[in-house]
């Protein structure tokens, strides 16, 4: 339910301003393959012995306490350094400090049977430290911007806890003895395992947090852990953050790299020569550099579940009218977007919810799953045709305003449709209002647009993080889209089909067909991940959007 | 004299007063709140205001500020450093960012200086618009584009010094922004240096000594640089605050976890408290020197004055 803060513009504005700089860096990648037998560097500070990793993250780490971390450098840290009841580093959501688990017929109770497991301070992980976790995560004091989380997973009274002021001691969540942890929910949610793979349902030591109270979380000393890492050397406050594996986890062995450091890189064109210099393992790339490394081997892109969209106001009455909207949809070469325009490795598409992404027990995707197809492709004589249908319907001239924030790539993608399209269908004005990222949001909220150009990224691993934002009644539908059949269908996904998976990915399916049958929004591709990675490492790219190194592995 | 200082201190401190309030007030009255992610709800934020102290008048938060300022207590981080008490993060962050500083502020002197004094000597000769054409270009070139080329060069090609910050190696991390920041003190040294070399080198005081027969070098040390050394002081002063509150851009290309990387962030993520005490420094910072300043001419001003109206 997040509307993505595009972190890459910044690093995107940089590379614009040096590009003189990058072709060097780009003539000499062929010496970061040379290099390439040596994956452990040795220049970063990081003084390991052993194997380890140098990351380079954009921001730095602001805590480490799990139910109230914030940022992708947050996330990516303590995804390393603490375990939940599950886990999930590749398509598979497995158990982790749960050893088994039994759920109700129903699927409202859930019983979680814990392993054998030790935070690194060497003191049992019993059940009563997820209750402490959960409750803190509510907690409306602990002020987590995450605890509508424990909400969407449905935990019974965790939105009563965190915004009306219900009693902590009400949350479903209770402690049967040290190992068994019973959990009640609302209502059965189908993607409860996937939402519990977030760092902020880590259990947290109780006796640990309170002793260090306000500070928890906060540097080395201040900060347990009950995975596979645990921090060895942090300088707070932007400087290096080191990894070491945590001699205590229960799964040590299945643990491979020694150390990791995470290693702060405000520019990304400084962050590249790194990378080429060894001093840098991984660095995240955005726009024109991605383009310079295609080809190359260490250039790994890997597609995000976020999609950028044209958002259609429909309350606009031309907009109400079908054939203009298919006019439009027709009219957008999306492949020309991604490839031509961002370069990137974001892929164009057609559809609402994402491929790659909500995989099924036999691993396919929702988008394997499902029979939907685009009705909406490229194409110029249709387009018109529905042009010429709209006009007789509504006029020969319309004006639509298209709204975009100040981002170079939303400023690009909006200038490229507004000739475009106005090419395309003559006597259609488009009229760019552009205004800062931060008030765009804002903006779009208030359904203060035509169309407007908006990206959409899941918090967590379901289709229905997509096929929300077209029902009526949900928070984030910013053009107003309405129509029975498809909210039906979703909200039967979302409630009576919730333990059926086949049936419920055929009613998102269904719904999502109707959406794009009728242009309820115009999707235009997935926002790809770029980032260069040394020779030899292997890391998994989770399909909620990032990188996990706890299994990572190098090979010399 | 002592009525002089008394009377400066006064109103260096009643300045900060002034500075600390209208800073307060400005972050109070600014839209947006630290607590700004669109997934926290009304009664989460209420809860946060009370647990912070922020949902108490601003008169009353502002004389509590400044009575816990007093003590040396800037409050917590709101989220850059989610509660971490401000004191430790800029005892983290403000040597580094000192340190960069003063190392251009004496490279960029001594450099100066000496090209000043060559460029001076040389006076009408083919290597004094050389260096005049140096300081045009030190002065007008922005330091992200030196950086990047000692980035480039030194670090990447030479591997002489680490790309990014590490805090395993400090001095050799803060060497090359150092370098880059220091260009523009540099050049502007030099032609400060030029300029007040060439006039005393023109006064009597100098035509008296050669005719007593003081060598050359003799000259130059003794009487023309100690002359030309106090005016070229009293421009370095102001200059050293600009390095230390001005090297955002620098600290940003070598990664630096510096001061002004953390003001920028603190003024994005509407982490006030943060944004506060780091105009709070920067101010008391100008203000000192700029008082030292003030003491200073008080103390040289018979010398600055005659000097003024010799030229």
């Amino acid at each position: 339910m997040k509307k993505l803060i595009k972190s890459t513009a910044a690093v995107f504005l940089a590379a614009a301003v040096l590009v003189g700089c990058g072709s060097t860096a780009s003539n000499s990648s062929s010496s970061a393959g040379s290099d390439a037998s040596a994956p452990v560097a040795a220049d970063a500070g990081a003084a390991a012995s052993g194997s380890n990793i140098n990351i380079g993250i954009e921001a730095n780490v602001s805590t480490l306490d799990n139910n109230v971390i914030d940022t992708p450098s947050d996330f990516l840290v303590v995804r390393a350094m603490q375990d939940g009841l599950y886990e999930q580093t590749d398509k598979e959501i497995r158990l982790a400090l749960a050893e088994s688990v039994d759920v109700s017929d129903d699927g409202t109770e859930y019983t979680f049977h814990l392993r054998d497991a030790k935070y690194s301070d060497g003191n049992p992980i019993v059940a009563g430290d997820f209750v402490y976790s959960w409750q803190r995560l509510v907690n409306p004091e602990t002020g987590s911007e995450y605890a509508w989380f424990a909400g969407a997973a449905g935990i019974k009274n965790a939105d009563a806890i965190a915004y009306e002021g219900a009693d902590l001691a009400t949350l479903g969540v209770t402690a049967v003895d040290d190992k068994t942890l019973k959990v009640e929910l609302d209502h059965a949610v189908p993607f409860f395992d996937a939402i519990l793979t977030m760092p902020c349902f880590a259990p947290v030591e109780q006796a640990f947090a309170e002793q260090h109270g306000d500070v928890y979380g906060q540097s080395v000393d201040d900060i347990i852990s009950s995975g596979p890492y645990v921090v060895d050397s942090w300088t707070v406050g932007g400087g290096d953050l080191r990894l070491v594996k945590n001699p205590e986890y229960w799964n040590a062995d299945a643990i491979s790299v020694d150390s990791l450091t995470f290693i702060t890189v405000k520019d990304q064109q400084s962050g590249i020569l790194a990378y080429e210099s060894g001093s840098l393992d991984v660095v995240t790339i955005s726009g024109d550099l991605v383009e310079q490394y295609k080809g190359s081997e260490i250039l790994d892109t890997q597609l995000s579940p976020q999609v950028m969209y044209i958002y259609i106001n429909h309350d606009n009455k031309n907009l109400a009218n079908l054939n203009l909207r298919k006019a439009l949809a027709y009219a957008v070469n999306k492949t020309e977007i991604a490839d031509s325009i961002l370069k990137d490795g974001s892929k164009a598409t057609g559809y609402i919810v994402p491929e790659s992404f909500a995989f099924d027990a036999n691993g396919k995707s929702y988008r394997e799953q499902v029979n939907v197809t685009d009705p909406n492709g490229y194409d110029v004589d249709k387009a018109k045709e529905a042009w010429e249908s709209a006009k007789a319907e509504l006029g020969d001239s319309i004006s639509l305003e298209l709204l975009y924030d100040d981002v170079p790539t939303s400023k690009n993608i909006a200038q490229y449709l507004k000739s475009s399209l106005e090419g395309t269908l003559e006597g259609l004005t488009i009229e760019l209002r552009e205004v800062p990222y931060e008030a765009c949001w804002d903006e779009q909220k208030a359904g203060n647009f035509d169309l407007t150009v908006s990206s959409w990224m899941a918090d967590y691993i379901d289709p229905s993080m997509y096929v929300d934002i077209l029902n009526t009644n949900y928070e984030y539908n910013l053009g107003h889209y309405s129509n029975a059949e498809y909210d039906k269908l979703d909200n039967a996904a979302a409630n009576e089909l919730a333990t059926d998976p086949v049936k419920r990915a055929e009613a998102y399916g269904e719904a999502e067909q109707i959406g794009l049958d009728n242009v309820g929004i115009i999707p235009l591709y997935q926002v790809s991940s770029a980032s260069l990675i040394r020779e030899g490492i292997d890391v998994k790219f989770a399909p909620f959007g990032s990188y996990v190194y706890r299994y990572a592995t190098i090979n010399k | 004299m002592r009525r002089y200082i008394a009377k400066r201190v006064l109103v260096a401190v009643f300045t900060m007063l002034i500075i600390v309030l209208i800073m307060f007030l400005m972050f109070n009255l600014m839209p947006g709140s630290p607590f700004n992610d669109q997934h926290l709800k009304k009664d989460q934020i209420d809860a946060l205001y009370r647990k912070y102290g922020l949902d108490r008048p601003v008169l009353e938060r502002y004389f509590r500020y400044l009575y816990n300022l007093l003590r040396g207590d800037f409050g917590v981080s709101y989220n850059i450093q989610k509660n971490m008490e401000i004191t430790k993060i800029l005892a983290l962050r403000l040597p580094i960012t000192v340190r960069i500083g003063v190392q251009a502020m004496i490279i960029g002197a001594v450099a100066g200086i000496i090209l000043g004094i060559i460029s001076a000597v040389n006076h009408g000769k083919a290597i004094d618009p050389v260096v005049s054409v140096f300081s045009m270009l030190g002065s007008s070139i922005p330091s992200f584009v030196f950086g990047l080329a000692l980035l480039y060069f030194l670090a990447f090609k030479l591997k002489l010094f680490p790309i990014m910050y590490s805090m395993d190696a400090p001095i050799a991390s803060t060497i090359l922004p150092s370098i880059a920041l220091s260009i523009f003190p540099m050049a502007n040294i030099a032609r400060y240096a030029r300029a007040e070399m060439i006039s005393v080198l023109d006064s009597g005081f100098v035509d008296l000594a050669k005719a007593k027969g003081v060598s050359k070098t003799g000259i130059l040390l003794k009487h023309v640089l100690r002359n030309s050394l106090i005016p070229i002081l009293t421009v370095m002063a102001p200059m050293l605050v600009e390095l230390i509150t001005g090297s955002l851009v620098v600290e940003n290309i070598f990664s630096i976890p510096g001061l002004g990387n953390l003001f920028i962030m603190a003024v994005q993520s509407n982490d006030f408290s943060v944004s506060i005490a780091i105009m709070f420094i920067y101010s008391t910072f100008y203000i000192t020197v700029m008082l030292i300043v003030d003491l200073l001419y008080g103390i040289i001003d018979p010398r600055i004055r005659i000097s003024g109206q010799a030229q």
